[in-house]
């Protein structure tokens, strides 16, 4: 499988005052045709950042892609003029978002929503167009939905806005979907029925999938492939199964054990101490550092790379070391 | 749709009886009566006592009441105290396509300056060109209508002679289209002014409070080009809030028409009104002050209605 999109030391920052924010901090991320990339970290580690700068839509001013590439099938998305952008947004790459609540225009119907997506990246007729939203409503679950085309968004409950939201990305059959905590905001029956429709598309499609998430749950379900990320910088990338085995990194580890479980005696739930430093006030060396229970003098006076271990990566001295050891 | 409205007109009803009780309470509570204004100071007492006779003046209070109110319903509201006994309905109707003339030209000034304007600053805030829009708009808030009047009447008209100094139309000159524009610019432009900048303001923080949302950046992510984002996107969801203010901006006009209308020596309903708050026509007074308060109150429920229409979350 060849690569879809690469991510290449992507650093966003945030301009605040007098104050450089590093949002994303060097980010590298593969995403191959046909897999799901699951990119999971606590809020603020930078996962929702690097998603928008993906699709450059960093709110500017304010915030700006500084450093770094995004190569989509090879052209460097960053560097495209925006002309040429606007034909891979919505229609090659699309995207979810967290808040299905206020994701969707309310003042304009569903169909109208979906329609013109088709119209100006199909450029398809309007009576095929409105054909094609019903199929797509139909494929997402809803039964009713030659009627739902002419309904307002108010009308619906938080899940089905979701599924209209995952229509309306699907439309254009695109190669790659970025979805932003997709289920975060949902409860979770809810959540486990958009999962699997985003699932059961991508597959149809043949769409890779980058799916943000702070939910270990979730990753597990749907993903192939996972890149835990903290301050804005990967810490770890793994196979699903792999980091659920073994997670290398303390803070991976970290993130695992604090997910309940049902099978297993009940035992205290483990939490990772402290806070997620603020991005403007990042610690010297690891910036996991302050919490990790593993910690040794090195890891507060230098930045740990992040360096290859087979199939994996990790950005921990304590594997460094081992090596050197060998 | 339709019952909706019905039932919007339906409830107005209690709030005109109130207006009409209010209108009716303030003008019996000013000082001074009729006859002291249109009798000579040196008439017999019996005399005096006739006209009172004559006038109903001394039924008690709320048989007036519901005399007034009784005749109003027959559109009769009365006749004028000077001027010979014309009927106030006559007197108004006169004047009322005058000041609607003036109300509706200075309301479509007043859109078609201020929601570009608004648009323009909020999808660049806090830019140089905001700024100044904003500094426009206080300015326009805060100059007093006649003041603005007069300095646009010496400016343009005397000294440059581009419009005429007032009027609704060249005397004795035979109806003209153009004739009737020229002279409606500058009194239409004073009346709008206060009001362009309340929409200025309004239509910017609505702009800008949508440019937030998150519909616009999904729409930003469908791959839409910034224009159709704001324009189609944004736009309908930013003027619903606009449209209430159109209600409330109203009685502005109304307010605004006595001074405009004076300043310009428009003949219209709010110059009618000065003459016979000076005169103290208490037909004609009364009489008006029901007709702006109807204005009013019709404003609101065609806000309303209007509001229903574009933002299909409004239930009715």
């Amino acid at each position: 499988m060849s690569a879809l999109l690469e991510v290449k030391n992507l650093k966003t920052h945030f301009f605040r005052k007098k104050q450089t924010i590093p949002a994303v901090d060097g980010v590298d991320l593969t995403i191959k045709k046909g897999e799901t990339v699951a990119l999971v970290g606590e809020s603020g580690s930078g996962k929702s950042i690097t998603s928008l700068s993906i699709m450059r839509l960093i709110p500017s001013p304010g915030g700006e892609i500084v450093d770094g590439q995004v190569l989509y099938n090879g052209t460097d998305l960053i560097e495209l003029p925006e002309k040429e952008l606007l034909k891979i947004r919505g229609n090659e790459i699309s995207m979810i978002f967290q808040e299905p609540m206020t994701s969707l225009n309310p003042v304009l119907t569903i169909g109208q929503q979906i329609i013109e997506v088709l119209i100006y990246h199909q450029k398809m007729s309007k009576s095929k167009a409105k054909q094609k939203a019903i199929e797509l409503l139909e494929m997402v679950g809803f039964s009713r939905a030659a009627e739902l085309i002419n309904d307002y968004p108010h009308r619906l409950s938080g899940g089905m806005r979701q599924r209209v939201m995952i229509a309306m990305a699907m439309s254009c059959s695109p190669k790659l979907l970025i979805a932003d905590e997709p289920t975060t905001a949902l409860d979770v029956t809810i959540q486990a029925q958009i999962l699997d429709i985003m699932k059961q598309l991508s597959n149809k499609f043949g769409t890779s999938v980058l799916l943000i998430t702070h939910d270990l749950g979730v990753v597990s379900e749907i993903a192939d492939r996972i890149v835990v990320m903290y301050c804005g910088q990967v810490v770890e990338e793994a196979t699903v199964g792999d980091l659920f085995e073994n997670p290398l990194h303390p803070y991976s580890e970290g993130l695992i054990e604090s997910v309940p479980s049902i099978e297993g005696e009940i035992s205290r739930l483990q939490s990772i101490e402290g806070n997620v430093p603020p991005p403007e006030n990042l610690p010297e060396g690891c910036r996991f550092a302050p919490r990790c229970p593993k910690a040794f003098d090195r890891c507060f006076q230098e930045m740990p790379t992040l360096s290859k271990k087979l199939s994996r990566s990790v950005r921990c001295f304590l594997y460094e070391q081992e090596e050197v050891g060998k | 749709m339709t019952t909706y409205i019905i039932r919007r007109l339906v409830m107005a009803i209690p709030l005109l009886i109130g207006i009409t009780i209010i209108s009716f309470a303030i003008v019996q509570m000013a000082p001074g009566d009729p006859t002291s204004l249109l009798m000579d100071p040196n008439i017999s007492p019996a005399d005096r006592a006739k006209f009172m006779e004559k006038y109903g003046l001394n039924d008690p209070i709320y048989i007036q009441y519901f005399k007034w109110v009784g005749n109003m319903l027959q559109l009769d509201f009365g006749s004028s105290l000077l001027k010979k006994g014309t009927p106030v309905t006559e007197l108004i109707m006169n004047r009322l396509p005058n000041t609607l003339l003036l109300m509706l030209v200075s309301t479509i000034f007043a859109f078609l300056i201020s929601i570009p304007f608004g648009i323009y600053s909020a999808t660049r805030p806090y830019s140089k060109t905001d700024y100044s829009v904003s500094v426009i708009s206080f300015l326009g808030l805060a100059t007093p209508n006649f003041w603005l009047g007069l300095m646009l009447i010496m400016f343009f008209s005397v000294k440059l002679g581009w419009f005429p100094t007032g009027g609704v139309s060249t005397l004795d000159a035979p109806f003209n289209v153009w004739d009737r524009i020229h002279h409606l610019i500058l009194p239409a432009f004073v009346l709008a002014s206060a009001d362009m900048a309340t929409l200025t303001r309004h239509t910017r923080s609505s702009m800008l409070d949508v440019t937030k949302q998150d519909y616009m950046r999904t729409a930003r992510a469908k791959g839409f080009k910034e224009r159709t984002v704001i324009y189609k996107h944004g736009l309908r969801n930013g003027l619903t809030p606009i449209i209430t203010i159109f209600g409330i901006l109203l009685p502005t006009f109304i307010g605004g028409s006595v001074i405009v209308e004076t300043v310009f020596s428009w003949p219209g309903i709010g110059r009618l009104f000065i003459e016979s708050a000076f005169s103290r026509d208490y037909p004609v007074i009364m009489g008006l002050t029901v007709l702006s308060s109807v204005f009013v109150v019709l404003g609101n429920i065609i806000a309303d209605i209007l509001y229903a229409i574009t933002d299909p979350r409004v239930e009715y």
